[in-house]
């Protein structure tokens, strides 16, 4: 009898403590809209990197994940979508937009992922899939302290030539080797996307890749060691092929650790 | 010293001493080791991409010393690099599994790395499969106490494993188990056979910052996940009953889309067996079932809980290269088996006797309506039936036609909704027929002959980017010749026509000596998906060598 009473006793305080419940009118807390209450420090940047491919049932509902994340983060979120260039998911419909490039086979296989979507913060730690929507906890730590390569990028162009302007500033001592790497992205889009209930001619992608300037992992910078060193770089990009809308179009300049691919620092510009 | 640590000095410890001591204070040691190695190259007309590494391999080796009560276990795994289709976070090499356990009359204590089950797992198992890169095995502590004779009580604590580390989630949980038959005195030795249990199962993870449907909102989540059940096992004579119903609380994931309906899970069982006639009736339905220690863990990492599946395992080519795959969000489905064994010397059962199996089985979504996203209940359940998700009849026959010779036909219809891997519904009606004969040359020379087709109305639709290399109709022919019982050797085909593209050749030779065994193979693999027991994981398309080794000791 006393054993079934500590073991009943015990199953009892398991099941009540086991179990929590939140009402309907409970399940939504507000969250900071990256205005003028914007909660994250001056140049705090997270980079995601999203793979996609547009035979990719799922991933039209990361993408309005990473849309109301900018709602919610602004300019310290930055996005690029890649065409996934060796998944069976990546190649385009027939007569369709292929938005593949070649340089970013390098980081697919790099990765070894296999599902699409798949999403990664800052090249580096846990893969996100599916809807995403638990991508926002992971951001918020990226966020939490000032990346350690401060990045500041402009593009001006004059006719088909645009002209990049990177500075980078070390805010703590960094000893291993960097690299910069440079990519086009453009917005709006207009292709044909698998999206959850059938094909959508007309979706509407942004932040897609559309050319990686430098090498697939960039190129050294000579940058020092110390905490407070600066480099530039000007590097010219020629609009051909892929042609691209400049207003849509953007630059993005990211740092990287030379060795392990992560993102040190990272920043964004319109081409102007 | 971490818990790690000391846990893994002491099964090194035990094992060290049974090494040296055994024979002298008992105990033995058992072990296995399992190497699975891997060469592709490109082949565009497949989709194989070249293997940087040249050679993937797949490696582990189980040793267990036991001596009474007492044992204690060790796997070391090394994925450098995973076999092409495992996920790329295994790369890497260690003591993946490490154990100490007790286990006497009345007490079962388990500390370290350990497999459990409660019921027919609806709320909680953990296990690992080592094909489909699976291993959720929990870290904790693990105790059964068996109080009264017929009683079983179990609790157990810990977190799981996910790659080479654990998810952030706790898994606790306690399980009561009564056979009636043999705690109540009356009903000992009779023909009633009695089993009821009732488990909880209760995971906790910390907050995060998950984002609401809503624009400018996150979700406050239930930190605490409950799931209850409670299960029979009635036998009378031939008869079998099994059922079991669980429930789980509001469990938002990456699965379900972060919505907050509950979910829950029937299964049942109905089985009858004589001497050399058995048939059995399975019934399933599950709606937001998956239960996970990490809510952001999408694929098949961190399942705390299993669903099994309710339609037939196949070994045939054709008859798995459309598997089903269990629907952990919602489906409904029967299953009937009959098993018939014909007696010799009758008019339909020859000189010999003849195996008859008929199977048949049907999947169905849920009916359900759409009612928001990320926050909400995510949708309400209508009464009828969802979409059909999985079709199946079967009848094999397994005659021997001579001393000599033994032939089995299968013919199999089946319907598969491409909606469950995640493509766009549809049906595909497929008809396979497999001719599967062995000869038995001489004592010492046995071939076996196996060819099938499959006549299927999926096609390749260029406008809809279809891509799927299992589209089409399909010819597959094989032949084996085993010597000995050392040697075999064989070649296979399958080839796609009728809209079909592919031919993948194999070929293959082993050998085996007492519990060990060598095989290598040359061939092309297509892509598909392999599934075990209704989970699956994607395998990708290769073209090269493979190469495993098996033995234990």
């Amino acid at each position: 009898m006393k054993k079934t009473t500590i073991l009943t006793m015990i199953a009892a305080a398991l099941m009540a403590a086991g179990c929590d419940k939140i009402e309907p009118d409970e399940r939504l807390i507000s969250v900071g809209n990256g205005g003028d209450s914007d909660p994250w420090p001056e140049g705090a940047v997270a980079y995601v990197e999203k793979y996609t491919g547009p035979k990719c049932n799922n991933c039209p509902s990361a993408d309005r994940t990473l849309e109301r994340l900018h709602a919610v983060y602004g300019s310290h979120l930055v996005v690029v979508s890649v065409t996934a260039p060796n998944h069976s998911m990546g190649e385009p419909f027939p007569n369709s937009m292929d938005t593949r490039v070649s340089e970013a086979a390098a980081w697919e296989n790099h990765w070894g992922f296999s599902a699409l979507p798949t999403a990664y913060i800052n090249r580096q730690g846990t893969a996100f899939n599916g809807s995403m929507a638990d991508i926002g906890s992971s951001i918020e730590q990226a966020l939490a302290a000032l990346p350690p390569v401060k990045v500041e990028v402009t593009a001006t162009a004059d006719g088909n030539t645009v002209t990049i302007n990177t500075n980078m500033e070390l805010r703590e001592a960094c000893q291993q080797g960097l690299t910069l790497t440079l990519l086009v992205t453009e917005d709006s889009l207009k292709y044909m996307q698998l999206d959850g209930t059938g094909y959508n001619e007309h979706y509407d992608h942004n932040h897609m890749l559309r050319a990686v300037v430098t090498d697939s992992w960039g190129k050294s910078i000579s940058i020092g060691t110390e905490a407070g060193a600066s480099a530039s770089d000007q590097t010219s990009y020629t609009i051909g092929t892929p042609a691209i809308v400049k207003a849509n179009s953007h630059i993005v300049a990211l740092v990287c650790d030379a060795a392990t691919h992560r993102v040190m620092g990272c920043a964004q510009c319109d081409i102007r | 010293m971490t818990i790690k640590k000391v846990l893994v000095a002491v099964a090194a410890t035990a094992m060290a001493v049974a090494a040296q001591a055994q024979g002298i204070m008992g105990g033995h040691v058992t072990g296995n080791v399992q190497a699975d190695a891997q060469m592709s190259r490109a082949d565009s007309t497949i989709g194989a991409r070249e293997v940087e590494e040249r050679l993937l391999l797949n490696t582990r080796a189980d040793i267990l010393y036991q001596n009474g009560g007492f044992s204690a276990g060790l796997r070391f795994e090394m994925y450098q690099n995973p076999l092409l289709g495992f996920d790329a976070e295994w790369k890497g090499q260690g003591l993946a599994h490490y154990f100490v356990a007790y286990n006497s009359e009345r007490l079962s204590v388990t500390v370290g790395h350990f497999y459990e089950q409660f019921g027919s797992g609806l709320i909680l198992r953990s296990y690992e499969d080592r094909y489909l890169g699976l291993d959720n095995a929990i870290f904790g502590l693990n105790v059964a106490l068996r109080p009264w004779q017929g009683v079983t009580v179990k609790a157990l604590a810990g977190k799981q494993r996910h790659y080479w580390g654990l998810g952030d989630g706790l898994v606790r949980g306690v399980d009561a188990e009564v056979n009636l038959a043999e705690a109540i005195k009356p009903l000992q030795g009779g023909k009633l056979r009695a089993i009821i249990g009732a488990g909880f199962v209760s995971k906790y993870e910390a907050d995060a910052m998950i984002l609401a449907d809503q624009a400018g909102y996150r979700l406050k989540l239930p930190l605490n996940v409950g799931a209850g059940a409670v299960r029979t096992e009635l036998g009378w004579g031939g008869w079998s009953l099994q059922a079991e119903y669980a429930r789980k609380g509001q469990d938002p994931s990456v699965v379900n889309d972060y919505t907050y309906r509950e979910g829950e899970a029937l299964t049942a069982t109905l089985a009858y067996s004589q001497r050399g006639f058995s048939a059995t009736l399975q019934a399933k339905r599950v709606e937001n079932m998956a239960f996970k220690s990490m809510r952001s863990t999408p694929g098949q990492q961190l399942y705390i809980n299993y669903l099994p599946a309710i339609t037939k395992n196949h070994t045939y080519a054709f008859l798995t290269m459309y598997p089903y795959a269990t629907n952990v969000m919602g489906e409904q489905g029967l299953q009937g088996n009959v098993m018939w064994k014909v007696k010799k010397d009758t008019w339909l059962g020859g000189k010999y006797g003849m195996d008859v199996r008929l199977n048949g089985a049907v999947v169905c979504g849920l009916d359900t309506t759409r009612t928001g996203g990320a926050g909400t209940d995510g949708y309400s359940v209508n009464g009828g039936l969802g979409p059909l998700l999985f079709g199946e009849a079967s009848v094999e026959v397994a005659r021997k036609l001579s001393k000599t010779v033994k032939l089995t036909l299968t013919y199999a219809y089946q319907a598969f909704n491409p909606v469950v891997e995640g493509e766009l519904p549809g049906l595909y009606h497929n008809n396979i027929v497999v001719a599967d004969a062995t000869w038995r040359v001489s004592k010492q020379h046995t071939l076996r002959f196996e060819g099938e087709w499959m006549g299927s109305d999926s096609r390749r639709d260029a406008s809809a980017g279809h891509t799927d290399p299992r589209l089409g109709d399909w010819l597959m022919g094989l032949v084996e010749w085993s010597i000995g019982s050392h040697w075999f050797v064989s070649l296979s085909d399958q080839w796609a026509y009728n809209d079909g593209q592919g031919n993948y050749y194999n070929i293959s030779a082993g050998y085996t000596h007492g519990a060990t065994r060598l095989q290598l193979g040359y061939g092309k693999q297509r892509r598909g998906m392999l599934c075990i027991g209704g989970v699956c994981r994607e395998v990708p398309a290769s073209n090269g060598l493979t190469l495993s080794l098996t033995t234990s000791f």
